[in-house]
């Protein structure tokens, strides 16, 4: 056998794969999936951008909060080191 | 069927007649099997990535934009960097051991025969991607040169060139192996 023929035969060795019989139903169903669970994935997305800006200015307040207070008893405690009757 | 009838499938699934898809699938499936199959080396895998492909067109397929190519070149597409992306995370070459490369010398023409498959198989394996890509484009797809250039985005000449350094390649291991 030459091996241009044993080349070709090769090449259409390659090109015999088929495809499982169901295989377009099962790729069909995945999409259904997606297409049902897309209506509450937008809802949900749609939440979650609404919920995105007061829970930001939440943070920040609180962040705030903290910090200050934490300021506050930084201060607090060398002015009771040093000013123990002003302190009191 | 036309291209036209395609069009207007494609129109109808972005309108969102999702059962039209499967038009698509049916038409395609088979060439994106060979497809991934001769670029992956993991049979158990590919029908999940072939999946993937085809699921990955269907959401992105408002943006195909007919203008640009035609939806084979544009799925093409889509498949190639799929399998691109199969072996960079998985750093997959599944190349067989060495110790299977067939031995020379086998007198019996039939184990001969079948050994030259292996061979070249083991070849095409170890070819660069990019090579691999369009052997499998031009000589199993059968596709253009232009039609690869287009998957691909380089220019015709890069492609003639590519596809000759691949056949060279497996033809140059075929002789050696035969000698």
């Amino acid at each position: 056998m030459e091996e241009h023929d044993i080349f070709n035969d090769w090449i259409s060795n390659k090109k015999d794969i088929n495809p499982p019989s169901e295989f377009s139903s099962n790729v069909m169903k995945r999409i259904k999936d997606f297409e049902e669970n897309k209506g509450e994935e937008d809802l949900f997305n749609t939440l979650k951008e609404i919920d995105i800006l007061p829970v930001r200015i939440l943070r920040i307040v609180l962040a705030l909060g903290v910090l200050i207070l934490g300021l506050l008893r930084i201060c607090y405690i060398p002015f009771s080191i040093f000013f123990p009757i002003l302190a009191h | 069927m036309s291209k036209d009838f395609e069009q207007e499938i494609i129109q109808r699934v972005t309108n969102g007649d999702t059962d039209a898809f499967e038009y698509l699938i049916k038409k395609y499936e088979k060439q994106i099997f060979i497809m991934a199959a001769n670029l992956l080396k993991m049979p158990d895998r590919i029908e999940d990535i072939v999946q993937d492909i085809f699921f990955n067109a269907y959401r992105n397929i408002k943006r195909y934009d007919p203008d640009l190519g035609q939806f084979s070149t544009w799925l093409f597409r889509i498949a190639r960097n799929r399998c691109l992306n199969e072996i960079k995370r998985k750093k997959e070459r599944s190349l067989p051991e060495t110790n299977n490369i067939p031995e020379k010398g086998n007198p019996e023409n039939d184990l001969m025969y079948k050994e030259l498959l292996t061979r070249l198989d083991w070849s095409l394996d170890r070819l660069p991607y990019k090579h691999k890509v369009v052997f499998v484009l031009a000589d199993l797809q059968g596709l253009s040169y232009e039609e690869i250039a287009q998957i691909e985005e380089i220019n015709t000449g890069t492609v003639k060139s590519r596809l000759f350094r691949a056949r060279q390649k497996l033809r140059s291991t075929l002789e050696q192996y035969r000698r």
